[in-house]
């Protein structure tokens, strides 16, 4: 479980990163924190002949809230964001103790986790539930990917060859609003065999706004707009419960896998939402 | 930002890196490719640093990087140029330390493979963000041991952090 | 016994909290395990594996990797003309004919098909990658019932079938008792394992003054030593086998694997070291899988429940079963313990050990008493459901008294001693008080149940090894020096993979020579430098090592005595030695010191008695008497030298909507016989339950229709501390009157339990709805799946 060989930088710009990629195509690949590329080239599952770190990159490190959100540098850690306070996001902050253990965090960067796709990640899930956008760097400029747009399959992103992302904006939202972040992992850190993330508003008692997303159950993580929809204008009571777990299950589409079949999974994302809605209710 | 610019370094297969590991500076020549812990063990030969899976799964390559407890067998020799970098073997310049003398007093090691990673993890967090039982707990969890099912392993960590059971 | 085996004082060390030899290494990073030596000049091994489980091999291509710079040279079976295959010693097995290459065939996903040497291992990777391999795929035998049907693939084409082992006893006494009663029949599986060290193997080979020095991560250095003679042309006498630190071995690192002769037979050949660290992804695949038992019973049930008779299938799946030694062992000792400690005197048990295109098979701590323990003690709660009376006083009708014992199982097993019914008796009552505490918490929880459940146990230790083939079989050494500085030199062929080897026999040695603990050098695990010894399986080092330490210890003491009697001139029997010092009994001066006495006996042996032989050395080996090694013509054998026996309680939570199973109280009542480090007692219980309960419900090897291995080391779930819950352990001590001092083994007592009894707690949580808990491990998925969804 050695790496292949490969060729290795360490720019302290964007632009030069950028033009490191450029110049090598296909065959470069940034390396953020490494805690899902280096095993994968232990594993000898990615063969890149040239690694561009983008850890030395100042730019990249920023992490600042602004009026519509906390905008996160690419390669700021995941400890940073646990640890950091991150008013107004709180679904950023429960979603973070999940992911790996204390040492995977000290390493793995946001960017990393939502560039890698990985369909049973955290952060792609907060991303998508929060409408977070993607902020994309290319020789030619930035572009902005919503997160709805952003991830392409599994372990896939819609960043064209030689992007960098650069950072990403998680809008906040009011204090009002309430989170619940919930999944089930065969043991502490592993990945999630399911998850759900979930922010809602009330009025008297009433949704009137509710964000669903459930993750590890495909692809990417999806935004349950059928259990959405059953909450929509209602109190939270048991039928409520029951409409949205009984739409959750019956709208995704999950994969199988030793940890569970996908009817295993549809139950799990009903128990969970469930319980993610019954933690919101006022 | 005023920072100079830095001189732009093309791709190499060979990486210098100057560090400082265990207190003392280190400047190495690294292939591009070789993992923290191999230039650890092997190059440095500081092998109390052990390898038992190479995927970040099992923490018994554990080493505190500029006070983060990270694995060594998913970093990049290279990727750690103008760091700190703390082993087992820097753990206590004579002796054993107190978190070191509660593993022993407490039966915390069997085979000992795991300890290091163990040892690493520890002494590098702030027992204050692992509040409780459920905290020690939670604070070991990124370490696996297959010999002691953790039973001495939590004693040592109540006593070294002087936190009875039940308490 | 009692005479022959005694410490010879009041012992100090023993029963005592002595802290380990090795902690002080260890915890500062100095403990030197196989990875960690690089001799200069050191090469590195990489094994190319076949891909596919079960195919031909058509034409193997290395010029490519050959050509690689920094490689050394790439070799396949065809290169190993001077080699031989493992032998099988087992005249009632189909043989195998395991060799380290594959030769034609490969039978698993895994299995080693060529050997890259280079300068270090990511050149042997690089170039193993560009190793080609044709094969002709054949169909691939994935599970034991495809290899029993009788038209299923051959693995071995000189076979008569996939049974590398089938035996069939006479069951027609069973088969006249179950025919006039009601009968009861159940199938339980337990699943594919592995022992799952956080060191993996690893093994470094050199040639030093021509002879081959041999570092490796085995259990027993001596019977490596002996194989790789049969294996290499090479005489025994040029082989030396050490054993570093090892990172766990649970039986897994028992094997002599293809990689030990392949770095052994590149040093030969290439005069200069060669490592092998395997990394954790081969491991995966190519180290010892275990357990993978299907168990089918058959019972004559009396109306209060009672078993009158039971006819039994044990099967064992064994994985393409090229490993050495054979691995078709657990399957005996799972039939060796299908009555459990309860009196049921007609038991027959047929055994099958199949042959799959999987990983081999071996040894994992347990060694088919999981599953035996698994499946009888559902099938107690099961009889107990179906005929409707409490399982636990069905438990006590059958229970093994004080009175019945010595007894005799059903398979030859001699109980001589043991807790049976009074660990029971603690664990239901502690078990009982928890589980409604439990209750009581979860009362109002709709998305909760409680349940506990039990399992009372023996299980045979300090086993015949290889097989019951009366070849190499129960002995164990020592050697015990006093130097002419009064210190003391112990060399045993015991080994130490971290369950505190070393700091038993420094504790035993040190009391039984009466000497202070501090002056014992012990000296473990070194072909060239201890007795011929068995080392590590099956708990058995504390009572046979032990048995030999006291022998030897028996023998020095005896000189001791004599020149300290002649020194003294004092009569030997009024003697004790006492920290290192020989006086009167009561009166301490005048004293002799034990560097004095072995100056005498060593340096000024003119000061000996009369006609004394200088030297104050002994050697002693023990075997233990009553064990035996070939079964009788009805299949019984007594293969222990002691049984331990434990009871264990679990008290659960289930999360109706997870399918998740929460141990909330675990009770174990264990009784070794006598205690000798108690911490350490402590610890292999701690690390025991930790794997059961792992193998309940975290872990297994999964493989699909082609015989492709689904389980990588990220899901093969060994617990964190998380997962771990607290354990209450509760101490017996029944001595067996046929061991050294009493004692029994303690290793393997924590791991045999924990399936069944989570699966007859799940059975009680789950009631409600019937569950059929016959398999596990019973991850959450397989529990959800037991629970209706829509409740009311
Ligand atoms: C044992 C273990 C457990 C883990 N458990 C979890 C878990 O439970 N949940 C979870 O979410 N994750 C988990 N992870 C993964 C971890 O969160 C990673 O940190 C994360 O997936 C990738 O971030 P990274 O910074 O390490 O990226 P890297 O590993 O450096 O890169 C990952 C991929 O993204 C690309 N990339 C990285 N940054 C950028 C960028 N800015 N622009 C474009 N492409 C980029 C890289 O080229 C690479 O292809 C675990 C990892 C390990 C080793
Ligand atoms: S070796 Fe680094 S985590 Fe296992
Ligand atoms: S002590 Fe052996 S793995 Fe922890």
């Amino acid at each position: 479980m050695k790496p292949p060989p490969f060729a290795y930088c360490r720019p302290h710009s964007l632009d030069e990163a950028l033009e490191f990629l450029a110049e090598h195509g296909d065959e470069a690949r940034p390396l953020a924190g490494g805690q899902s590329l280096v095993p994968m080239l232990n594993h000898r599952l990615a063969r890149p002949t040239v690694l561009v770190d983008i850890g030395a990159i100042g730019d990249l490190q920023r992490m600042d809230r602004n009026e519509s959100g906390w905008r996160i540098g690419a390669t700021v850690t995941q400890r940073r964001v646990e640890r950091e306070s991150t008013e107004g996001c709180d679904l950023l902050r429960l979603a973070m103790p999940f992911i790996g253990h204390r040492q995977i965090r000290a390493r793995g960067t946001v960017g990393g986790s939502i560039a890698h796709a990985d369909p049973a990640a955290e952060l792609p899930a907060v991303a998508l539930t929060l409408d977070a956008t993607m902020v994309a760097a290319g020789l030619d400029g930035q572009r902005e990917i919503p997160a709805a747009e952003f991830f392409a399959g599994p372990y896939m992103n819609s960043l064209e060859e030689g992007e960098i992302l650069s950072h990403v904006t998680f809008p906040t939202v009011p204090p009002t609003t309430r989170c619940s972040f919930r999944e089930f992992a065969r043991r502490k850190g592993d990945f999630a065999v399911a998850g759900v993330a979930a922010t809602v508003d009330f009025e008297d008692g009433s949704v009137t706004a509710a964000s669903l997303t459930a993750f590890a159950v495909g692809s990417n993580p999806v935004r349950l707009t059928g259990a959405e929809a059953a909450v929509a204008g209602r109190h939270l009571d048991e039928a409520a419960l029951i409409d949205s777990a009984e739409a959750a299950a019956a709208e995704i589409e999950p994969w199988d896998d030793i940890h569970g079949s996908p009817q295993y999974r549809r139950q799990l994302v009903a128990a969970l939402l469930r319980r993610a809605l019954q933690e919101v209710a006022p | 930002m005023t920072a100079p610019k830095a001189r732009r370094v093309e791709p190499s297969v060979e990486v210098p890196i100057s560090l400082t590991v265990n207190g003392e500076a280190v400047e190495a020549m690294v292939p591009a490719r070789q993992l923290l812990a191999d230039f650890l063990r092997e190059e440095l030969r500081l092998t109390g640093t052990h390898v038992g899976c190479e995927q970040g799964i099992c923490g018994a390559c554990t080493i505190n990087l500029d006070g983060e407890p990270v694995r060594s067998c998913i970093m990049l020799a290279a990727q750690v140029d103008g760091s700190a970098i703390t082993t087992v073997e820097g753990l206590s310049s004579e002796g054993l330390s107190p978190l070191q003398q509660a593993f022993k007093d407490n039966h915390g090691l069997q085979c000992g493979f795991c300890t290091p990673g163990f040892l690493m993890t520890l002494s590098t967090i702030d027992p204050e963000e692992y509040p409780g039982e459920e905290g020690i707990r939670e604070a070991i969890s990124g370490n696996l041991c297959r010999c002691t099912g953790y039973g001495g392993i939590l004693q040592a960590v109540r006593t070294a952090w002087d936190r009875p059971q039940d308490g | 016994m009692a005479d022959t085996f005694e410490l010879g004082g009041r012992p100090v060390y023993t029963g005592a909290h002595v802290t380990r030899r090795q902690d002080d290494a260890l915890l500062s990073g100095q403990g030197t395990y196989v990875a960690d030596l690089r001799p200069g000049g050191m090469a590195e091994m990489a094994v190319v594996r076949s891909p596919i489980a079960h195919g031909r091999i058509t034409a193997i291509r290395t010029a490519a990797a050959a050509a690689v710079d920094g490689v050394i040279e790439v070799i396949t079976a065809a290169d190993l003309t001077d080699v031989a295959p493992y032998p099988n010693f087992a005249a009632y097995t189909q043989t195998p004919g395991t060799f380290p290459l594959a030769q034609d065939k490969v039978r698993y996903a895994g299995s080693p098909v060529a050997v890259v040497l280079a300068e270090n291992r990511y050149i042997a990777e690089d170039a193993a990658e560009l190793v080609e391999v044709d094969y002709t795929e054949l169909p691939a035998v994935t599970s034991l019932e495809a290899a029993l049907e009788p038209d299923s693939p051959r693995l071995f084409e000189d076979w008569t079938n996939n049974r590398l082992l089938d035996l069939q006893p006479d069951d027609s006494e069973v088969a006249a008792i179950l025919a006039g009663n009601r009968v009861l029949r159940r199938r339980y599986k337990m699943g594919r394992h592995t022992a799952m060290p956080m060191e993996t193997r690893a093994a470094l080979a050199e040639v030093h003054n021509g002879r081959l020095h041999l570092w490796c991560t085995n259990q027993h250095a001596h019977i490596a030593r002996t194989t790789l003679s049969y294996v290499l042309p090479l005489a025994e006498r040029d082989i030396r086998v050490v054993i570093p630190y090892v990172g766990g071995g649970f039986g897994l690192k028992q094997h002599l694997y293809p990689e030990d002769v392949l770095v052994s037979w590149l040093a030969l050949r290439h005069r200069r070291p060669v490592r092998f660290v395997e990394d954790r992804a081969e491991h995966m695949i190519a180290a010892a899988h275990a357990r993978d038992h299907m168990i089918d019973i058959e019972a004559a049930i009396a109306d209060d429940g009672r078993i009158l008779a039971m006819r039994v299938q044990v099967v064992q799946d064994l994985g393409s079963a090229e490993i050495f030694p054979g691995a078709w062992c657990p399957a005996l000792t799972t039939a060796a313990h299908m009555t459990g400690p309860y009196d049921i005197r007609d038991c027959v048990v047929s055994v099958a050990a199949v042959t799959t295109n999987k990983t081999p098979g071996g040894s994992y701590r347990g060694f088919g008493v999981p599953e035996a323990v698994f499946a009888l003690e559902r099938f107690i709660d099961e009889i107990a459901a179906e005929v409707g009376v409490d399982r636990l006083d069905l438990r006590r009708s059958m229970l093994l008294q004080p009175a019945d014992l010595p007894y005799t199982t059903a398979s030859g097993a001699l109980l001589d001693s043991g807790s049976f019914a009074e660990s029971f008796e603690r664990v239901v009552e502690m078990g009982e008080d928890a589980y409604r505490q439990a209750g009581a918490h979860y009362r109002s929880d709709p998305d909760s149940r409680v349940g506990v459940g039990y399992a009372v146990l023996f299980e045979g230790v300090s086993p015949t090894h290889h097989g019951a083939s009366a070849h190499w079989m129960g002995h164990e050494s020592c050697t015990i020096e006093v130097q002419p500085d009064g210190g003391v030199r112990v060399a045993s062929g015991v080994t130490d993979q971290g369950q505190g080897t070393t700091t038993f026999v420094a504790t035993l040695t040190a009391d039984a020579l009466g000497v202070p603990i501090e002056t014992v050098r012990v000296e473990l695990a070194d072909s060239d430098a201890t007795p011929y010894g068995l080392g590590a399986f099956g708990s058995r080092q504390a009572v046979i090592g032990g048995g030999a330490i006291l022998l030897a210890a028996a023998d020095v003491r005896g000189k001791v005595k004599k020149i300290a009697a002649h020194m003294l001139e004092a009569p030997e029997d009024d003697l004790v030695i006492e920290a290192g010092r020989v006086h009167v009994a009561g009166s301490p001066v005048p004293a002799v010191t034990m560097a004095e006495i072995a100056t005498t006996a060593v340096i000024r042996t003119i000061d000996l008695p009369p006609g004394m032989e200088p030297g104050l050395e002994a050697t002693a080996r023990y075997e233990p008497e009553l064990m035996e090694h070939t079964p009788d013509e009805k299949g019984r054998i007594n293969a222990n030298a002691a049984y331990a026996n434990a009871a264990h309680a679990a008290v659960i939570r289930v999360d109706l909507g997870t399918g998740e199973i929460e141990i909330l109280d675990y009770i174990l009542a264990h009784d070794c016989g006598r205690v000798i480090n108690p911490p350490i007692v402590d610890g292999q219980i701690w690390g025991g339950i930790a794997q059961g309960l792992g193998g309940t419900l975290y872990e297994d090897l999964c493989f699909n229709d082609l015989g492709q291995p689904q389980t990588a080391f990220m899901d093969y779930l060994v617990p964190s501390a998380v997962e771990m819950p607290d354990v209450v352990i509760e101490h017996f001590e029944s001595p067996s009157p046929n061991t050294p001092l009493g004692m029994k083994g303690v290793g393997e007592g924590g791991t045999v339990g924990p399936a069944a009894a989570i699966g007859n707690a799940l059975a009680q949580a789950l009631a409600e709805f019937s569950p059929q808990i016959h398999e596990t491990p019973l991850s959450p998925a397989v529990v959800r799946a037991m629970i209706p969804d829509q409740r009311t």
